[in-house]
C-alpha cells in the first residue's frame, strides 16, 4: 500500500507528516522560501509514490450560501461553475456543497460556495507536486474536516460555534443543522494561552454579531460555543470565556476526541492540527479545494489499485475454480478406475451367464406359451366325453328323438386358451300319420330347452321339421311328399369349455 | 472518464495494465483449461456409469430370464411327466392306433397321417412342437368306443392330442358290417409331439 503523507501548509512553511495506522509522526519541514522549495522538490523525487493530502491551516476562506434552481447532471454542474466563477473570479481553489432544498415554492437548492482567498500560499508547493506527477488526494481546511465532528460536539443543538486552536491562531466555524455555514480564521500568538482565551471570547461575540447581520443567526437567540482544548487549559479558558448575552461556552476534550477517532498520537496541548491531519486520512471530507487537474494522478492511482484488486480477485477466483476442477477431475478419475473394474466384473458375470445358455434353447416366453398350450389341451381332453354323456342323458328323456348325426368342433380355432365348441345335432322324430304339428314343434322346443342345460349351452334351431318350417314353400305335391318323410330337424349348440 | 482523469492518462499505468492483463489472461486460461479437463472427466465418468448400468440391467434381465425359464420348464415337465419325446415315431403311433382300434371293437378303421408341419400363429417355435394332422374314419358300435379309443391314444402316444373336430352319424343298414357297427365317426386330430427340453 502506498504511504500516506500529510502536508500542513501555512504562511511560513510546509510540514510533512507520515501517517500510518493512526500514528502521526513529523517527518520533515520546509521553509516557505527558495531553499525550502528546492528541498521539497528533492523530497518529492524520493517519495513521489506516496499519497499526499494538503491541510491548509488557518487558510483565509470566503464562504457564501446561495439558492439556485434545482437542476441535475451537466446543467447543474454548469450552473454551479458559473456561480463559483461569479463569486470567486480568478480563484483556483474553490468548491460547492449542497446544504438542502427549500420546503416551499420552487424548492430551490441551497448551496455553500467557498474559495481560498490566498492561493499564492499553496501554489509554489503544489506546482512542484504537480510537476512530479505526485498523487494529491485533496486540499482540506479545518472547517471542511470539522463537519466530521459535528454530531458529537453539537450536543443536540441545531446551531453552534466551534473554535479550534492551531499554531498561529484560532479557527472559528459556524454550523447549522450539521452543515458548515461560515468560517473565519484569526491570527494569534498561541504561546500565550491567556491572550488566546481573551481573543476567543471577544471574537466569538464579534462573530455572533456578524452572523446576526447576515441573518445566519438570531441576535437574541442562544448560541452555544464549543472550544476544543486540552484539559490543562480548560480552567483558564473557563475563567475568561464566561457565558454572556447569547453565548454559552463549553469545552471539548481534544485528546479524548482524537483518541476516539483513532489517533494513536493525540496532541499533548490544545493545538488541533494533529486531529485534523488525522481526519484527512481517516474521515476525509467529501468537499475539498483541489482543482481536477491536481488530483489526476491520485485518481489514476486509485484506478491502478482497483485494477490490481480486480486482477487479484479474478486470479484468485480462477485459481480457486481451477483447483476445484482439478480436485474434481482427480476424484472423477478415481471413480472411473473403480467403474472400469465394476464394468469388467459385471461383463465377466454376463458372459458366464450367457455361456450357460444354449442357442437351441427355448426362451422363457416360448416355454410359457408352450405350457399354456399344454394346459389348454389338457382341459380339452374331457370336454367331448363330458358333452356326449350329457347329450346321452338328455336323449334318454326324449325317446321320440332319434339322433342321426352329431358334429362337434371348437368354434374358434385360434382361441385355444378358452375355446367354445359348436355341436350340430341332426335328429328326427317318428313319422306318425296325421301327427299334430303343434306336438312336433313342442317336442323340438322341449328338446332344445333340455339341451340348454348341457354345459349352459346356447341352443339355436337351424332347421325345423318340414311341417312346421315357416321357411319352407308349401304346395300340394310337397304336402304329399311331407307325409312320406320322417320329420327331421337340426339344432346348433354353442358350448363354453369347462375350466 | 471523470473530470480529473482522461483516457490518455492510462499511459502512465501501462506496465500495470499489461501485467494485470497477462495475469488475468493466464488465470482465466488456467481456469478454462481446468474446467475443460474436468468436463471431459465428467463426461467420461457419465459414460462409464451409463455403461455399467446398461451392463447391470442386461445381466439382471438375463438372470431373470434364466430363472423364469427354469420355472416354465418345470411347469412343462409337470404337465408332461417324463419330458418330451425323442424324435417323433410316426410309424409307432400308427401301430398303437391299430392296437387301440382292435381293443375298442372298431369294425373298420381308415386313417391318414399328414406330414409334420409348423404349428399355427402364436405357437412356440416349430422346432419344439411339430404338428401332425391325423384324420380318422371309424365304424363303431357305440360312441363310447370312440371316447375309449381317444383316451387310449392319449395314454399311449408320447404326444399331445388335440381333437379338432368329430362327427358321429348313424350308419345305414347296408353299411353296418353285419351288425358290428351302428355309427360312423370322422375325427380330425392334431398330434403335437414335444421334443426333449432342457
Amino acid at each position: 500500500m502506498p504511504q500516506q503523507r500529510l502536508l500542513a501548509i501555512s504562511d511560513l512553511s510546509l510540514t510533512v507528516y507520515r501517517w500510518r495506522s493512526g500514528l502521526l509522526n513529523l517527518e520533515q519541514a520546509f521553509p516557505a522560501d527558495a531553499s525550502g522549495l528546492v528541498q521539497w522538490d528533492d523530497y518529492l523525487r524520493r517519495n513521489r509514490h506516496a499519497i499526499f493530502s494538503v491541510f491548509a491551516a488557518l487558510a483565509d476562506e470566503s464562504m457564501q450560501t446561495e439558492e439556485v434552481p434545482h437542476a441535475t447532471g451537466a446543467d447543474r454542474s454548469a450552473l454551479i461553475e458559473r456561480k463559483l466563477a461569479q463569486r470567486f473570479p480568478g480563484s483556483t481553489y474553490k468548491f460547492s456543497q449542497m446544504l438542502g432544498r427549500n420546503n416551499s415554492g420552487r424548492r430551490d437548492e441551497k448551496i455553500l460556495l467557498a474559495a481560498l482567498n490566498r492561493p499564492e500560499i499553496l501554489e509554489p508547493w503544489l506546482a512542484i507536486l504537480q510537476r512530479a506527477d505526485a498523487r494529491l488526494a485533496g486540499i482540506y481546511t479545518a472547517p471542511l474536516l470539522a463537519e466530521r465532528l459535528v454530531s458529537e460536539l453539537a450536543n443536540g443543538e441545531s446551531r453552534f460555534l466551534l473554535i479550534a486552536l492551531f499554531q498561529g491562531g484560532l479557527q472559528q466555524m459556524f454550523f447549522e443543522h450539521k452543515h458548515l455555514r461560515f468560517a473565519r480564521s484569526i491570527a494569534a500568538d498561541t504561546e500565550d494561552m491567556a491572550a488566546v482565551a481573551e481573543l476567543c471570547a471577544s471574537e466569538s461575540a464579534t462573530l455572533l454579531q456578524y452572523l446576526a447581520t447576515q441573518r445566519l443567526a438570531a441576535a437574541d437567540g442562544v448560541m452555544p460555543v464549543v472550544v476544543l482544548l486540552n484539559d490543562r487549559d480548560v480552567a483558564l479558558f473557563r475563567s475568561i470565556c464566561r457565558d454572556q448575552g447569547s453565548l454559552r461556552y463549553s469545552f471539548a476534550d481534544l485528546p479524548a476526541i482524537a483518541r476516539k477517532h483513532g489517533l494513536r498520537t493525540p496532541p499533548e496541548d490544545s493545538c488541533s492540527e494533529a486531529l485534523f491531519l488525522h481526519l484527512m486520512v481517516r474521515r476525509p471530507a467529501a468537499a475539498q479545494y483541489a482543482p481536477p487537474g491536481l488530483r489526476r494522478f491520485y485518481h489514476l492511482g486509485r484506478v491502478n489499485l482497483l485494477l490490481i484488486a480486480v486482477t487479484a480477485s479474478l486470479s484468485l477466483a480462477s485459481l480457486f475454480s481451477a483447483a476445484r476442477d482439478l480436485t474434481q477431475g482427480h476424484r472423477l478419475t478415481a471413480e472411473q478406475t473403480a467403474l472400469a473394474a465394476s464394468i469388467a466384473a459385471t461383463g465377466r458375470d454376463y458372459q458366464q451367464a450367457l455361456a450357460l445358455q444354449s442357442p437351441s434353447q427355448l426362451d422363457s416366453a416360448s416355454l410359457r406359451t408352450l405350457a399354456d398350450l399344454i394346459e389348454s389341451l389338457r382341459r380339452q381332453e374331457n370336454d367331448l366325453p363330458r358333452l356326449l354323456a350329457q347329450l346321452s342323458r338328455v336323449l334318454d328323456r326324449f325317446e321320440a328323438v332319434e339322433l342321426e348325426r352329431l358334429d362337434w368342433r371348437p368354434s374358434d380355432e385360434q382361441a385355444r386358451a378358452n375355446p367354445a365348441y359348436v355341436m350340430d345335432i341332426d335328429a328326427r322324430l317318428p313319422r306318425i300319420s296325421g301327427s299334430d304339428d303343434t306336438a312336433q314343434a313342442d317336442t323340438v322346443r322341449r328338446f332344445a330347452a333340455a339341451l340348454q342345460g348341457v354345459a349352459a349351452a346356447a341352443v339355436s334351431t337351424r332347421q325345423w321339421p318340414a311341417a312346421i318350417d315357416a321357411q319352407r314353400k308349401l304346395s300340394p305335391d310337397q304336402l304329399a311328399q311331407m307325409g312320406q318323410e320322417t320329420p327331421h330337424f337340426q339344432l346348433r349348440l354353442l358350448i363354453a369349455a369347462q375350466r | 472518464m471523470n473530470g480529473d482523469l482522461r483516457w490518455r492518462d492510462l499511459w502512465h499505468i501501462r506496465l500495470s495494465l499489461l501485467v494485470c492483463a497477462v495475469v488475468a489472461a493466464l488465470a482465466l486460461t488456467l481456469a478454462a483449461v481446468a474446467r475443460m479437463a474436468a468436463n471431459a472427466e465428467r463426461e467420461a465418468t457419465a459414460r462409464a456409469r451409463q455403461e455399467l448400468l446398461s451392463l447391470q440391467q442386461r445381466l439382471s434381465a438375463l438372470q431373470g430370464e434364466q430363472v423364469e425359464r427354469v420355472i416354465q420348464l418345470q411347469r412343462v415337465h409337470r404337465l408332461v411327466p417324463g419330458g418330451g419325446s425323442k424324435p417323433e415315431s410316426r410309424l409307432h403311433w400308427l401301430r398303437l392306433l391299430q392296437q387301440a382300434a382292435a381293443r375298442h371293437h372298431v369294425a373298420a378303421l381308415d386313417y391318414e397321417l399328414e406330414p409334420a408341419a409348423a404349428t399355427g400363429p402364436g405357437a412356440p417355435q416349430p422346432a419344439a412342437l411339430p404338428l401332425s394332422r391325423l384324420r380318422l374314419r371309424l365304424d363303431l358300435l357305440h360312441e363310447e368306443d370312440l371316447l375309449g379309443l381317444l383316451a387310449d391314444l392319449r395314454r399311449q402316444f408320447r404326444a399331445l392330442l388335440h381333437v379338432r373336430s368329430c362327427s358321429i352319424e348313424r350308419l345305414p343298414e347296408a353299411e353296418s358290417e353285419g351288425g358290428w357297427a351302428m355309427l360312423r365317426s370322422q375325427c380330425n386330430v392334431d398330434l403335437l409331439s414335444l421334443r426333449e427340453l432342457s
